[in-house]
């Protein structure tokens, strides 16, 4: 096939553009780009890392660092031996899966859907359309899902009631089994549009001669979809999972506080309590900044780890790496 | 290259720790204590005010208030209003680290009003006291000082809403769809049995109708506790005790806790409470407030009194009744409120303050008749016109004839960030001093003299008394805030009697095992302490 | 062009159905919460509201405009926007770009040293301190500086740069440019789709911004407009607060607006300008790679 010759060709031009040789007045011009970033980084990321060290004390915003007890690990293994820990990690670990294996193909999809609408005017439509929601702010989208939802009026219930699905109107949001469904749904709902921009970007930037060469083929549209803008997209798409994938400890924390009434609905807590709404009304709203500090590096290194393995098992697969 | 790199990187990052931390800790705090010279209204005073709560807003002084227009002119006084933006905590913590303090703080009482003095932050008052006299006289008999004096036999703290009078102040009631209970037949509703007879009525002919509502927080249980046993208010919940023969025991423990707790739950099973109690939004309440779905409720006056017009619209009202109450026990002593006369926030003058004692004459004057009187209706010569023989203003008909959004352009930000006087507000016979021209009350305050002061117990013993939030206790506290939330949740879902019964005596197990003892005992010391302060022992 | 199939019509009428179900389920709540913006906030607590509005006011806009620090802050919002965009893209893609060439000489450290930064945070009290000491507080800059590089756009960049065909930066070379010039004239012109989509995100976080504003900023002529608003809703909630206090609330009149109503008219005030924009970012993601510049 004439694609495969074609990124063949490609190929070779990278591997000889490599072995390009690169003298010292090159290198300077080229690390120059790249110091400022550096710098910035040292200044804004690490020198403030010193704070961490918090994590390791009992701090005492009016004793400073230098005048606060040092605890050592105590913070740490309060945290892992509360008996809220084993909780807390399996929702953490469950949402962040769930939001992930649904979550992350819907904004391809919308993309590849919004390749396939010829007149633009409307394919701009959709797209705007589609963005709207992540604009909207929680406290709102909440108050929908809850009014959505009611027990008393809820059109969700009246439909299915009229529908003869169900005799009494169910209280989804008193429901554990329910809970994260409803969540998943309201993040897909509210963050596909917004994610489709970043690989809308990612199909623009494909050149079209792959597609003519694909159409000479023989290929249908539909079939162009998996041969030609699939595969040209996997290091966006590869990219883009990775870190999605090392951010699996952070759950975010606003949607779920508003979905259970800011903690008030309890009977949601077993399935609702995260390390990030933990931490919030543990570490931040009673000034526990230690407690807060180790549970933040806990995820952190955990993260990390996660980071690492996700390239290198995607670097395995796609050659796409971070570094 | 690679090592030197890193070793400059290295010294770099030293470098920088070097002087980040060597300019954070020099700053002195400023602040001169001059005393005596100052005259106030004379000379010229200007100071910052930030008050750390999460609702504040800042305005800007003297723009729109006729109030602060006068102050500003007659008194000679510059404020500049601080707020948090909605998250105090962040803002009080980067203020402290960076020594960085506005001239007067409002603040909850509590530990970290508490680290503050003890830091030395804030400047001591007691000679102030003595040259501007007005809330040192007016606390005397109360002894409110005496109260919140600091160890060192000084007072610090300036008291927001004090009380000097011990005359309730309260806006919480039980009220009724009057439309609905007309057409029940007005059936007696003095006890708990009462109430659930009614609930039953009001579900059988009104099917769709909620009929009892418990508001968008669940405030169901701080309602029907009280009025279970004797001598209980709904503090018993925020401290998770009571007093049995002068010592403190866990809450949970009160055989009325247990009535609570049975009689909710079979509300709710039967569906006499809304079944989304624990989910619904405050919108969702008000709907069903404005639509005269609900028979009875039980909340704060202002959550459900602006909905009036729309049950009047079809020939209803709300009404506040006598609080409900288990059958057999001496009216007299069941309650359904507490009130603190030590009052709710209070004030700090930091060492940042140039002229402290300007800021203590200017609360001083507010607290004041005449500062309380011009703050909530402003100058003199609009909406009154003098002062009676009691020392309360003379209204002028203007009052009484304007309008919300007039009076809410007039007055901008009046007492929310000032300073309050419960008693001169409401305390004493002061409310007999807000009648309308008919001689009667408005609603608000009708309800309120007769539904809630009635039933109202004075806790001021037991003021301060919750460990502050990173003490070992208070971190005991928290958790049995959360034990308490997820029992009093699945309580209300339980399908019998028996099952609440197990899920409650597994709470007090479990508060046990979390250090309920150690909680316990640090209140009682503060409350025995708090009781010797106010000579009540 | 390419031959309509089967298999393309159902492709084509199934990607319109699913977008126009799609779309109804984001426009629907979106109509409504303008409907609500407009609608009488006392009637709007009577529920039931849906695609018309019952009692239409401006009440509700005409409370977010009254504040008269609200063209104020939203000029510190559009400054902040413009400004740090423009800034930010320059400077973390200028390093992504560096980054991606891959002769660059320890390049696999910095990469590390790079993503670590995404993951490790210090926290808010060690942040406050470096900012006060590098004389941020109360400053409009803090609102810029802080911003110009973020760990997670360098790595969109990168990816996108390094899959540039590299032949369009040899040509650029054999003509004899270094490689700012290459930067500026060759690469930047031909990540068109990237540069629109980081900006993009880049300018919604800025002018969604409020936190900053709130810790960094006591100043309030510096306050941007979502802090501003948050203010707004906020302080009209006092009363139901101060009655749920037990604090005596003869001084607390009742609110005209509730903050249901409040809060959908000051989202719509903060939206509207991206969608605004947005429109005109579109065309940007229409143009491909460039034609002809390679020759075979």
């Amino acid at each position: 096939m004439i694609l495969s010759e074609a990124s063949e060709k490609i190929q070779q031009r990278k591997i000889q553009s490599e072995r390009r040789k690169c003298n010292i007045k090159e290198q300077l011009v080229l690390q120059s780009l790249v110091i400022p970033g550096l710098i910035f980084l040292a200044v804004f990321s690490y020198i403030p890392l010193m704070g961490i060290v918090i994590a390791f004390q009992d701090y005492d915003l009016f004793l400073g660092v230098r005048g606060s007890t040092w605890v050592g690990f105590k913070q740490f293994i309060d945290f892992f031996g509360s008996n809220n820990f084993l909780k807390i990690m399996r929702n953490t670990l469950s949402i962040s899966f769930l939001k992930l294996i649904f979550g992350f193909p819907m904004p391809i999809i919308l993309a590849i859907l919004f390749n396939e609408i010829g007149k633009i005017k409307i394919k701009k439509a959709f797209q705007t359309i589609t963005y709207l929601p992540y604009f909207i702010a929680w406290v709102v989208v909440s108050g929908m899902i809850i009014s959505l939802l009611a027990v008393n009026n809820g059109t969700v219930n009246n439909f299915l009631i009229s529908l003869g699905l169900i005799n009494e109107p169910v209280n989804f949001l008193s429901k554990p089994e329910y809970f994260w469904p409803i969540l998943v749904i309201s993040n897909i709902w509210k963050g596909s549009g917004y994610g489709a921009i970043i690989y809308m970007a990612a199909i623009a930037g494909i050149n079209p001669e792959l597609y003519e060469a694909a159409s000479i083929d023989g290929a249908t549209r539909f079939r162009s979809i998996f041969v030609v803008t699939l595969p040209c997209i996997i290091p966006q798409v590869a990219i883009l999972l990775i870190l999605n994938i090392s951010n699996i400890l952070n759950t975010g924390m606003e949607d779920i506080l508003l979905l259970t009434n800011n903690g008030d609905n309890a009977i949601l807590n077993g399935v609702s309590e995260v390390i990030d709404t933990f931490v919030y009304r543990y570490g931040v709203k009673l000034q526990r900044y230690s407690y807060a500090t180790a549970v933040g590096l806990f995820k952190t290194v955990v993260n990390v780890a996660m980071l690492f393995s996700a390239n290198s098992i995607i670097r395995k697969l796609t050659d796409t790496s971070i570094w | 290259m690679k090592k030197l790199k890193n070793i400059l990187a290295i010294v770099m990052a030293l470098m920088m720790v070097i002087a980040v931390s060597s300019c954070s800790e020099k700053k002195e705090a400023g602040g001169t204590q001059k005393v005596g010279d100052f005259e106030f209204g004379k000379d010229e005073l200007t100071f910052s005010w930030y008050t750390n709560m999460d609702y504040y807003v800042a305005t800007p002084w003297a723009d729109t208030s006729q109030t602060e227009k006068w102050i500003k002119e007659n008194l000679k006084v510059n404020i500049t209003y601080i707020d948090a933006g909605g998250a105090p905590e962040e803002k009080l913590a980067t203020m402290i680290v960076s020594n960085d303090f506005p001239d007067l703080i409002t603040m909850l009482r509590g530990q970290e009003s508490q680290k503050l003095i003890d830091m030395n932050k804030i400047v001591s008052i007691n000679d102030f006291m003595n040259k501007h006299t007005v809330m040192r006289d007016a606390f005397k008999e109360g002894r409110i000082f005496e109260l919140i004096k600091n160890k060192d036999n000084k007072n610090y703290e300036i008291p927001n809403w004090a009380n000097e009078s011990g005359k309730p102040n309260g806006n919480n009631i039980w009220a009724i769809n009057m439309g609905m209970y007309k057409e029940l037949g007005s059936p007696k509703l003095e006890t708990f049995d009462d109430l659930y007879n009614y609930l039953k009525m009001v579900k059988n002919k009104y099917p769709n109708s909620v009929p009892y509502e418990t508001t968008s927080t669940f405030q169901g249980e701080r309602y029907v506790l009280p009025g279970m046993a004797e001598d209980l208010t709904p503090d018993n919940l925020n401290f998770y005790s009571y007093v049995d023969n002068g010592k403190l025991v866990s809450i949970f423990k009160h055989p009325a806790y247990r009535e609570t707790m049975l009689y909710l739950s079979k509300l709710f099973r039967e569906k006499l409470i809304p079944q989304d109690a624990l989910s619904q939004t405050t919108d969702q309440v008000t709907e069903k407030y404005r639509n005269s779905q609900v028979a009875v409720t039980s909340a704060a006056l202002s959550v459900f009194e602006n909905t009036r017009a729309d049950l009047q619209k079809v020939g209803s009202d709300w009404q506040g009744i006598t609080p409900p109450m288990k059958s057999g026990l001496d009216r007299k002593r069941v309650y359904s409120q507490g009130f603190d006369r030590s009052g709710w926030t209070e004030m700090l003058i930091t060492k940042n303050a140039k002229n402290p004692e300007g800021i203590y004459a200017y609360l001083d004057w507010l607290y004041s008749p005449e500062g309380q009187t011009i703050s909530y209706y402003g100058p003199s010569g609009i909406y009154w016109d003098g002062f009676n023989e009691k020392g309360f203003p003379n209204f002028t008909q203007k009052y009484f004839d304007c309008t919300p959004e007039e009076w809410k352009g007039f007055k901008g930000n009046g007492g929310g960030s000032g300073l309050g006087n419960t008693t001169f507000v409401d305390g004493k016979d002061a409310y007999l001093y807000y009648l309308k021209p008919n001689g009667k009350h408005d609603w608000h305050k009708e309800q309120q003299i007769n539904k809630n002061w009635p039933y109202a117990r004075d806790i001021t013993e037991f003021a301060g008394i919750i460990p502050g939030t990173s003490t070992d206790e208070g971190i005991i506290y928290q958790s049995i805030t959360d034990l308490h939330s997820q029992a009093r949740a699945k309580m209300l879902f339980a399908k019998s009697d028996e099952e609440v019964i197990t899920i409650l005596d597994q709470l007090i197990a479990e508060t046990d095992k979390t250090g309920m003892d150690r909680l316990l005992s640090k209140e009682e010391t503060i409350w025995k302490e708090n009781r010797k302060r106010l000579a009540l022992d | 062009m390419i031959l309509k199939s089967r298999p393309d019509k159902i492709l084509v009428a199934f990607s319109y159905i699913f977008l126009v179900l799609f779309c109804l389920t984001i426009l629907y709540p979106f109509w409504n919460i303008i409907v609500i913006s407009f609608n009488e906030s006392n009637d709007t607590a009577r529920g039931g509201l849906t695609v018309f509005t019952r009692e239409f006011t401006l009440e509700n806009y005409k409370q977010v405009f009254k504040d008269t620090r609200l063209l104020g802050a939203f000029k510190i919002s559009a400054l902040r926007t413009i400004i740090s965009t423009f800034c930010a893209t320059l400077f973390t893609s200028m390093f992504a770009y560096g980054i991606s060439r891959k002769q660059l000489k320890f390049r696999r450290f910095y990469l590390k040293y790079c993503t670590l930064t995404m993951y490790i945070s210090a926290g808010l009290i060690p942040t406050y301190i470096l900012f006060r000491s590098i004389h941020l507080i109360n400053n409009f800059w803090v609102y810029v500086v802080p911003w110009l590089f973020s760990a997670y756009n360098m790595i969109i960049f990168k990816s996108f740069f390094e899959n540039l065909s590299d032949g369009l930066i040899d040509a650029a070379k054999i003509d004899g440019a270094g490689e700012y010039l290459t930067f500026f004239k060759v690469v930047i012109p031909v990540s068109k789709p990237v540069y629109a989509t980081l900006a993009l995100f880049v300018a919604v976080g800025q002018w969604n911004s409020w936190f900053d504003s709130v810790i960094y900023i006591t100043k309030s002529e510096l306050l941007t407009l979502p802090a501003l608003l948050r203010q707004i809703i906020n302080s009209n909630t006092v009363e139901q607060l101060l009655a749920q206090l037990n604090v005596s609330a003869t001084e607390a009149i009742v609110s005209k607006i509730s903050t249901r109503s409040l809060s959908s008219a000051t989202m719509i005030v903060s939206v509207v300008p991206i969608i605004l924009v947005y429109p005109f970012l579109q065309k940007y993601f229409a143009g491909g790679i460039m034609l002809g510049s390679i020759k075979e």
